[in-house]
């Protein structure tokens, strides 16, 4: 049970609320726009030191209020429990308190759809932000990359020749290659728990992702062969003026019933894989850190039939991992959580 | 609000690199507050420089006298070229007291996105100068940001051909570093570099 307890303070709507959470599940019912968004967000502040919405400290304080804040306790793996804290007061001038580091989150918002529905540049956000929240390197194999390949482009376009482009190709080569074999290990790592998701929560319906390599049948796996590669295109690229082979043209493929899922899957389908991907990056996450993400769902049941509810509710009841669920529902199935609270006006109350 | 006159002074001062509106502020009050005599030698000093200051017509650094110091001083030798991006790396590289080579300055490095191609750096007359001299080695000490290390492959490319040796300096652990505070992509370069004891 990674978060015990959470105070939020002038937080949006939220003026006053402690909260005490169950050790895997909490649910947050409450009607639109009653501060069960803002709830979660608090606690993604307090966590991360990052909002989940448009807006910063300034939008996070509530109206006329002098200050916001959020702490609570948070219980590390050994057991030991620190304090966390973020609190921003503006008077008489803007003044910071932060107590703790970053802790891991996984956060599911009806914006995650993007992840089945949305274009491949959503679905290579969802990659960066798993591999660079695990593998500090490839952050800083990615920006390399993506410097090279603005210059390279540029190159390309302005005529430089090959002396220059294929300079850019070579320092670029080994970025490239470890942002494949990096996104590589991740969905292979992903899959099986998609998959296993999928059977518990989703339907009979088969599931699979793979990766649509950028401008290649297989990735490269060392620089020469990065190279290799960009030098089959040569006439290709300076016709076109870019680059056209490397991860930044890169696609996760998720499949549905053998086909692709973004045309084929409906809402509530692509709703379920989308979950079943974000839930997948969890375990992936306390493998790499050693610390137990806390997952935040927010307004995930809506479009779930009753089945798949109940069951995902189910699972993550008696998951090993802490979550906190919203939904605008009634009471209807508050019997599957173990603690439940009723979110109006920016009061938490606990109902059961 | 200010003087004219010193409005001015202090924007000149804000467009040196470095010197932000409150600097800029300070030093021109500074200056006004000093006797005259220190702002007269200061503006001869920037006049003068600027005015004699020239480009070595062999190494392309900055000089008072052509060619400069360090190339028409016989004890260096012509045969050992280190090309670097710019006359402040001379200057560091001098301070080590050990390099007995010559250098080569190329006032950059490629940068398509900032229009700077080979031919806007100093490398047309490096070619003509391994002619020339008669070059054995070209030591590459551009930096090891991408563009450097562009520009070093590049180089490379362009001397070999020609019977040119040409080396890069190592990158690796800094002197009294420590490896656990070491980031990963030196850690790794250093062991590329690794030697035999």
């Amino acid at each position: 049970m990674p978060l015990q307890a959470v105070a939020i303070r002038h937080f949006r709507n939220i003026a006053e609320a402690d909260i005490l959470l169950a050790p895997a599940l909490t649910l947050w019912l409450g009607a639109n726009g009653q501060g069960k968004t803002n709830g979660l967000e608090a606690i993604h502040v307090l966590l991360t030191g990052r909002g989940i919405r448009p807006g910063g400290e300034a939008e996070w304080t509530q109206r006329g209020s002098a200050w916001m804040g959020v702490s609570g306790r948070w219980e590390e793996s050994g057991g030991v429990a620190v304090a966390l804290r973020y609190q921003v007061a503006w008077h008489p001038v803007k003044k910071r308190l932060r107590e703790g580091g970053v802790r891991p989150v996984v956060l599911f918002s009806p914006d995650d759809l993007a992840l089945v529905k949305g274009s491949p540049t959503d679905r290579r956000a969802f990659l960066d932000t798993l591999l660079e929240g695990v593998d500090p390197a490839y952050g800083r194999a990615l920006r390399q990359y993506q410097r090279g390949l603005q210059q390279r482009n540029r190159a390309i376009k302005d005529g430089l020749g090959r002396t220059v482009v294929d300079r850019f190709g070579e320092v670029m080569a080994g970025p490239a290659v470890y942002v494949w074999k990096a996104r590589a290990a991740v969905v292979t790592a992903l899959e099986p728990r998609l998959r296993a998701f999928q059977a518990n929560v989703g339907g009979n319906e088969q599931v699979a992702i793979g990766m649509k390599w950028g401008g290649a049948a297989e990735p490269a796996t060392d620089p020469e062969g990065y190279c290799r590669l960009l030098a089959a295109r040569r006439y290709e690229e300076e016709a076109r003026g870019m680059t056209l082979v490397g991860p930044h043209r890169d696609d996760l493929l998720l499949w549905f019933e053998g086909q692709p899922a973004g045309l084929y899957a409906s809402q509530g389908q692509a709703r379920t894989m989308a979950l079943g991907m974000k839930l997948a990056t969890h375990a992936l996450m306390e493998e790499r850190l050693g610390v137990r993400p806390l997952v935040l769902l927010d307004d995930v049941l809506s479009e779930l039939d009753g089945r798949r509810r109940e069951a995902l509710l189910r699972l993550l009841a008696a998951g090993d991992q802490q979550a906190v669920v919203t939904d605008t529902g009634g009471e209807a199935y508050r019997d599957l959580a173990p603690w439940v609270y009723r979110v109006e006006g920016g009061r938490f109350t606990r109902t059961r | 609000m200010y003087p004219a006159s010193i409005q001015a002074l202090i924007d000149q001062l804000g467009r040196l690199p470095g010197i932000g509106p409150k600097t800029a502020q300070r030093l021109a009050f500074f200056l006004l507050a000093e006797p005259p005599e220190l702002s007269r030698a200061l503006a001869d000093a920037v006049v003068r420089a600027r005015e004699t200051v020239r480009y070595c017509s062999v190494c392309f650094n900055f000089t008072d006298i052509d060619p400069c110091q360090i190339c028409r001083n016989p004890a260096r030798d012509p045969k050992l070229v280190m090309v670097v991006e710019h006359p402040k790396d001379v200057i560091a590289m001098e301070r080590t007291r050990e390099y007995r080579g010559r250098y080569h300055v190329l006032h950059g490095t490629i940068s398509p996105m900032e229009g700077i191609g080979p031919e806007r750096l100093r490398v047309n007359e490096l070619v003509d100068r391994v002619a020339r001299e008669a070059v054995a080695e070209l030591c590459i000490a551009t930096g090891s940001s991408l563009e450097g290390e562009a520009t070093a492959l590049y180089l490379a490319r362009l001397f070999q051909p020609r019977g040119v040796k040409v080396t890069r300096i190592a990158r690796g652990i800094p002197m009294g570093g420590d490896l656990d505070y070491t980031d990963e992509a030196t850690l790794l370069k250093a062991f590329e570099g690794r030697q035999e004891i």
